[in-house]
């Protein structure tokens, strides 16, 4: 995880802690007050209740006094109006007492208001029988029985009973009182701890807010300022650069593509940019951004741009597109201007043909003369006369030589010599090398040894020879006479590797990496002694390269040298070529192969070629009665060309040497019976391209061919 | 038999080193035209048993000057060998489509070249 994205998280989870706290302190005042709140609802309540009771206490206690008064008063007067008193005061004074006794929560009050009870019945019952004795008359009596001390003991006693209770009831509003004090205490404690703990919460939110915000503030100054810098940067590109978003229109378009196609940007952006092709290249425009849209990054794009004036610009480059989330966001575009390029390209392919004709029509006539001259035509020279026209013929080709290697170094190179590339058989290319070096290995005194190898090629069969008689030729020139040069081909894989080795005297290793660079043969005196250009093994490793091949050198000094060669193979002929033992066929019995696909031609030819037939191809119908009449091939394999097929049939059975020729007829398309009459040809003869492979049809062809011979042939 | 040749070619110094070439080597009768219109009238009135025919030419390039013989049923039936200074393989793959009997190399080698014509015109003699 890099630095910034680790603070933003530490500055995430500093909010979330905060925001934690600050509602677990909210929680806790809450439930804090709550308790507190509800504390003190009880400790108010059990002081109403303390103070009810000590009011039913004093009640009770001044009912006795009013109760004591009337009892005295009706034991003293006897008046009955005391006794309605006494009783309304008993009464009242039980009520209240009952009302302590039932209501109380404490349980000392209950104890003492109990006892209390117990001693009030004990003196209302002696109060019943002193007024009793009044009643009965007997107040002397009753008198004495009043002051009697068993009776004031009591008395002292039931209201130091009340003086208890009211004593304990006003001992529980002190302590309720203290309670609600504390309660009070506390609830403001944690009020202001909540307020306290809130502020700084608030007050450290506010900062972190702050600090985010000016973080943000700074992180858009810096995305403004590199968006800056990039769009700078890109602006001072000398590239043309332009981006679209996913519909195709401009986004941005650089500095240096608005200068190179006379545009402003407010002219261009926001409109599609297929304005920038040249008519012809819109199509293509759209083709190469599907295929961006497609996520696709495409490296070689090559088309042409118009300007605001009109002008073309060819543009060379790469396109790709940004994606987010898997969705298109923007194309890139990086192009450069190669109309200078181009228009150099140009002239020096005018050069390269100018030069080829205007240095090789001299070279013509010179050469020409001075061939008349030595060959003796024009009459007889003396020995060094003779001698001297030798020297400048040599010479002369020797020019020739370097002009046509020059042209071709050039041309391969720059690619304007581009490979005319089909399936050609190694044996075929093999051949070809073998019969031109084969004078040259007898001249030299070199032991020419060959091995092909039956594989199909896809190459430039002109130019693979030519690679590999510049690696043959340079083997017999630098082998001492009889040594041996051996040209080997193996079949590795996918691949054929050459090896073309001789015995001479080797490579020095500080030149095996140079040596395919231009004129650089390893003795400088080889290009005059040895007749080279310098330039063999530069256009062999091109041709080589162009074929997707590669080409190495091995080599000590003083023990010769071998060149390495490896080149792809058409992998489908690895295995029939395996398979196939060619037939040899010594007399080189002529097919003609009439077939207007070139690739039919080439493989049937090379398929012949291996069973040791000559060929001659022809691609319409007329050049195959035009070979037919001046070659007579053996057979004729015939395409029926949709309908040409028939004429050609028709034209050769009307011929007098051409009638009684074998025809095979290989169709495209299935020949059916009335076709089969007008052709006049047996159903063994009629074979259909897809249904018979081309190995298959050359068995064919030499069954037949076999059968003919045995036949007297027709003059 | 001596093969009545028709050398069409531009170039004087060519043009005769290859007359000399033709007539010294092969012993042919040898006319030579220095235009495609020159030759195409030699042609008709010759009527040679083949036309050596240089490609590049000012006014009527080879080619041109080919079909125009081809065209023509009076000169129609002439073979005809091109000379070109143009190697390609895609070059004398062209011409021989157009219908060439054969395609020689410039510079040529005069000891040789009536050697090649005969050999690509089928003349064993």
């Amino acid at each position: 995880m890099n630095p910034p994205s680790r603070q933003r998280l530490w500055r995430f989870s500093g909010v979330y802690v905060g925001l934690g706290t600050a509602l677990g302190i909210l929680t806790a005042v809450i439930l804090v007050g709550r308790s507190t709140t509800n504390q003190l609802a009880d400790s108010v309540r059990l002081q109403d209740h303390a103070y009810t009771m000590l009011l039913h206490m004093e009640s009770a206690s001044s009912d006795m006094r009013g109760m004591e008064a009337a009892h005295r008063g009706f034991v003293a007067v006897g008046d009955s109006h005391f006794i309605a008193e006494y009783a309304i005061a008993r009464d009242s004074m039980l009520s209240s007492l009952e009302a302590v006794h039932q209501q109380t929560t404490d349980e000392t009050v209950r104890g003492l208001a109990q006892r209390l009870q117990t001693q009030i019945a004990q003196r209302l019952a002696y109060m019943d029988r002193t007024r009793e004795l009044a009643r009965l008359g007997r107040n002397e009596e009753a008198q004495a029985e009043i002051r009697v001390g068993s009776e004031s003991r009591l008395r002292s006693e039931v209201y130091e009973g009340f003086g208890k209770i009211a004593a304990r009831e006003r001992q529980i509003i002190q302590h309720r009182t203290a309670a609600v004090a504390q309660g009070m205490r506390t609830s403001r404690g944690v009020n202001a701890a909540g307020v306290a703990t809130s502020t700084v919460l608030v007050f450290l939110s506010i900062l972190l807010f702050r600090s985010e915000a000016a973080r943000r503030r700074r992180a858009k100054a810096l995305l403004e300022s590199s968006e800056e810098r990039l769009r700078d940067f890109l602006d001072s590109a000398s590239d043309l650069i332009q981006s679209s978003g996913p519909d195709g229109r401009l986004i941005y378009v650089n500095r240096a593509l608005l200068e190179a196609l006379g545009y402003e940007e407010q002219e261009v952006i926001g409109l599609p940019s297929e304005m920038f092709f040249a008519p012809e290249c819109v199509a293509q425009g759209h083709a190469l951004f599907e295929r961006i849209l497609g996520g696709e990054s495409v490296t070689d794009i090559e088309t042409v741009y118009i300007r605001n004036d009109g002008r073309r610009i060819h543009v060379k480059g790469s396109s790709n597109c940004r994606f987010e989330d898997g969705k298109p966001v923007a194309s890139r575009t990086i192009l450069h201007d190669v109309t200078q390029q181009r228009e150099v390209e140009r002239m020096k392919d005018q050069f390269v043909s100018i030069v080829s004709h205007e240095l090789r029509t001299p070279l013509t006539s010179i050469r020409g003369a001075l061939g008349l001259l030595s060959g003796g035509l024009l009459g007889d020279v003396s020995d060094r006369g003779k001698r001297m026209l030798e020297l400048a013929v040599t010479n002369t080709d020797r020019l020739i030589r370097l002009i046509n290697d020059i042209l071709d170094v050039e041309r391969i190179e720059s690619g304007a010599l581009p490979m005319a590339r089909h399936r050609v058989a190694l044996a075929e290319i093999m051949r070809h090398v073998e019969e031109m070096m084969r004078p040259l290995a007898l001249k030299a005194g070199i032991n020419l040894l060959i091995t092909a190898n039956d594989v199909d090629l896809n190459a430039d069969e002109d130019r693979i020879v030519q690679m590999l008689t510049n690696l043959v030729g340079n083997a017999i020139k630098f082998s001492p006479p009889g040594t041996a040069v051996h040209v080997i081909a193996e079949l590795e894989a996918d691949c054929i590797h050459i090896c073309v080795r001789d015995e001479g005297r080797g490579i020095p290793a500080h030149m095996l990496e140079t040596v395919f660079a231009r004129f650089r043969q390893v003795d400088g005196s080889d290009i005059r002694e040895k007749g080279g250009t310098g330039l063999g093994l530069a256009i062999s490793k091109s041709i080589v390269e162009q074929h997707n091949g590669t080409i190495w050198v091995e080599s000590k000094t003083g023990l010769g040298s071998a060149f390495h060669v490896r080149l792809p193979v058409m992998t489908d002929s690895v295995a029939v070529k395996l398979a196939m033992s060619p037939a040899s066929n010594p007399d080189g019995t002529l097919i003609m192969v009439c077939d207007d696909d070139a690739d039919v031609r080439t493989v049937l030819s090379a398929i012949l070629t291996d069973r040791g037939f000559r060929v001659s191809v022809a691609e319409s119908g007329e050049s195959a009665l035009k070979l037919a009449a001046d070659e007579r091939p053996s057979l004729i394999l015939l395409d029926l060309l949709d309908t040409d097929g028939f004429a050609v049939v028709d034209w050769l059975r009307k011929h007098n040497r051409l009638r009684d020729v074998p025809i095979m007829v290989y169709s495209a398309k299935d020949v059916d019976d009335e076709q089969r009459e007008r052709l006049g040809l047996r159903q063994e003869l009629i074979f259909t391209k897809s249904r018979m492979a081309p190995e298959q049809l050359v068995e064919r062809v030499a069954a037949v061919v076999a059968r003919n011979m045995d036949k007297p042939e027709d003059k | 038999m001596t093969h009545r040749i028709l050398l069409i070619e531009d170039e004087d110094d060519i043009r005769e080193v290859a007359q000399a070439s033709l007539e010294l080597t092969r012993g042919w009768d040898v006319h030579a035209a220095s235009s495609g219109a020159q030759g195409i009238e030699m042609a008709r009135a010759l009527q040679p048993d083949a036309v050596v025919l240089d490609v590049m030419m000012p006014d009527m390039d080879g080619p041109t000057t080919f079909t125009e013989l081809k065209n023509d049923p009076q000169t129609s039936e002439i073979p005809v060998v091109f000379l070109t200074a143009k190697v390609h393989s895609s070059e004398r793959t062209r011409l021989i489509d157009m219908g060439a009997r054969g395609v020689l190399a410039k510079p040529f080698d005069p000891m040789t070249l009536g050697d090649d014509v005969a050999r690509l015109l089928g003349w064993t003699e």
